[in-house]
């Protein structure tokens, strides 16, 4: 079935319509709630509470952009909200940053485990791993994660580079064990 | 878009090529599970204890049988004694006629030598025990002479008390008995009361992923020296785990009407909890709490056999917190870092109600061992330091232990 028509129908509150939605995007939404969730469960749940915004909030979409990007906007500032709530967001100060080694990082995390990746990008301090995520996985702009991070870009920029040499140290160290 | 994504790098290429590829590998929950209406843990722990109530409430009506049943067919001759020791008979369609026999009897000692005949002959037929009751009536009428050598015969037979004699030789060994005893003080037990010492463990199921708050002034202080980062951590939000809780009780209750006891004693609990935030580091947050208790329960026994016997049982309990530990540790992988506790301080007591059908089988008799499933309420109080007895209302758990009678 169209998508458009299932959007329709789920602006008519229609269930069937709503668990077609849900049919056909909950995969990549939950890999996103993945990404920002502690555990499976909280994950569940960012996806349930993601769900529930789109439902309610799907009147407000206009077809002007893509609906995939609209949802994938939902879900991020829901997972943003439960980082805020949970956590906290700080932002860690610039530090001094060290040279980096040489290494082939693209073929490094092309071979590692998706699990293993995660894990060391959930050992960066909170604000390098947010914009990183947000920068590098989901692709917002450092304008866009400045609006949704309450930032500057100035910041997110200096936070992704942080991350991103931070990170760097972590896959090199990894390749060498 | 205002902004333009001008620093995308290999990093960036790598990582997203890498997350996209494992976007469709995982698995999300089905519809039914995340939106259809499903029943709460709350609804779940309702349908617990409907099932609960109605197998207590089964098991008393099933007990209440058993002892109504008991009482009219196996114990049909029963003859006790009032706590003023005035001897009487429990009236029963079986026993009625000994009953009126002795009712008949003018002398106390007549009466206290049929009880002790009758308890010792529960198969003496009817018309014998009338026989003697008529025969003895009329002896402690007549002469001194036949009271003790004679007994008196009844009105049909001949008035001499020679012959009289003669006639009773002939009797069955039952009635000889019966006078031969009549002069040896009965026994008269008084009601004995019995108390029991229980010694016992209940057993509640683990309560995971809770999510009490944890206020941050009771969360230990901490001071990683490798990078500030975090100087306090913040676990709101955070979802306690609750291990299983150890719990070891002595009381002693007191027979206080046939098959009713009251009881206390004391109790103590000592409950795990744990709670972890995965940051830079990993920081894990322990709970050690330990409480003391003071019980007051009401049983009845509904039934009570050579072996075993059933009981119902309702108590209330006071717990105190006499001493909670936290203790804040940080690892970075599975290398710990730093470890530091704070005590925690709260003494606002904790009530609950417990009610509970237990089995109780005598190994001997003295000692019996006995189990009780039962469904405990704890009246909750946000003020609690959280532990599995906080995070429920209703708890089940099985009592189990020895009871040893003194």
């Amino acid at each position: 079935m169209h998508l458009d028509s299932i959007v329709n129908r789920c602006k008519k509150e229609d269930r069937a319509a709503q668990k077609q939605l849900y049919e056909l995007f909950s995969s990549k939404m939950y890999s996103i709630c993945l990404r920002y969730a502690r555990s499976q469960d909280d994950a569940k749940d960012l996806l349930h509470d993601g769900f529930i915004k789109v439902f309610n909030s799907i009147k407000g979409f206009n077809a002007t952009g893509s609906f995939e990007g609209w949802m994938r906007r939902v879900f991020v500032s829901i997972a943003l909200e439960s980082l805020r709530r949970k956590d906290n967001l700080i932002f860690t100060p610039n530090s001094e940053v060290s040279e980096t080694a040489d290494a082939n990082y693209t073929h490094i995390i092309e071979s590692m485990e998706y699990d293993s990746l995660l894990t060391l990008i959930e050992k960066l301090p909170i604000g390098y791993k947010t914009v990183l995520k947000l920068y590098s996985i989901e692709g917002y702009s450092h304008s866009e994660i400045a609006e949704m991070l309450n930032i500057t870009t100035v910041t997110s920029r200096s936070q992704l580079s942080r991350a991103k040499h931070q990170l760097k140290e972590l896959l090199y160290n990894h390749n060498k064990k | 878009m205002v902004d333009k994504r001008d620093e995308i790098d290999e990093i960036d290429n790598a990582l997203a090529e890498r997350f996209a590829e494992s976007a469709s590998s995982h698995v999300p929950p089905s519809w039914d599970e995340l939106f259809m209406p499903k029943k709460k843990v709350i609804d779940q722990y309702q349908d617990r204890r409907l099932i609960t109530v109605m197998l207590i409430a089964a098991v008393m009506l099933c007990g209440l049988f058993l002892h109504q049943t008991s009482t009219s067919d196996t114990q049909p001759n029963k003859i006790t004694t009032t706590p003023k020791g005035i001897v009487s008979t429990q009236v029963t369609p079986s026993n009625k006629d000994i009953s009126i026999i002795i009712d008949n009897l003018s002398d106390n000692n007549d009466k206290d030598a049929y009880i002790e005949y009758a308890s010792n002959n529960p198969t003496a037929t009817k018309p014998t025990l009338q026989r003697e009751a008529a025969e003895t009536t009329k002896d402690s009428e007549t002469t001194s002479e036949g009271i003790n050598e004679s007994p008196a015969e009844d009105n049909t037979k001949p008035t001499n008390t020679r012959a009289k004699n003669i006639q009773r030789t002939s009797d069955a060994k039952n009635t000889r008995h019966a006078y031969n005893i009549r002069d040896a003080k009965p026994k008269i037990t008084k009601p004995s009361r019995r108390v029991i010492v229980a010694l016992a463990s209940s057993l509640s199921p683990s309560v995971k992923n809770s999510s009490s708050e944890i206020a941050m002034q009771s969360i230990p202080p901490i001071t990683i020296n490798i990078h500030s980062y975090h100087n306090s951590i913040n676990f709101e939000g955070c979802k306690w785990k609750h291990y299983f809780p150890v719990n070891a009780m002595l009381t002693a209750k007191y027979e206080v009407y046939n098959n009713l006891y009251i009881g206390s004693g004391i109790s103590y609990s000592y409950a795990k909890s744990t709670t972890q935030m995965v940051d830079r580091l990993t920081y894990k947050l322990t709970q050690d709490v330990n409480y003391i208790g003071i019980p007051l329960s009401v049983s009845y026994m509904f039934l009570d056999k050579t072996r075993f016997s059933i009981y119902g049982n309702i108590s209330t309990m006071a717990e105190f917190n006499i001493k909670t530990n936290r203790t804040l540790e940080s690892y970075s992988g599975n290398e710990r870092v730093s470890s530091n506790s704070k005590e925690i301080k709260n003494r606002t007591p904790l009530l609950s109600l417990q009610a509970g059908v237990g089995i109780a089988y005598n190994m001997s008799d003295k000692v019996s061992i006995f189990g009780e499933p039962g469904v405990n309420l704890s009246f909750k109080n946000t003020s609690h330091i959280p532990s599995y007895k906080t995070e429920s209302k209703y708890q089940f758990n099985f009592r189990f232990g020895f009871n040893f009678n003194l």
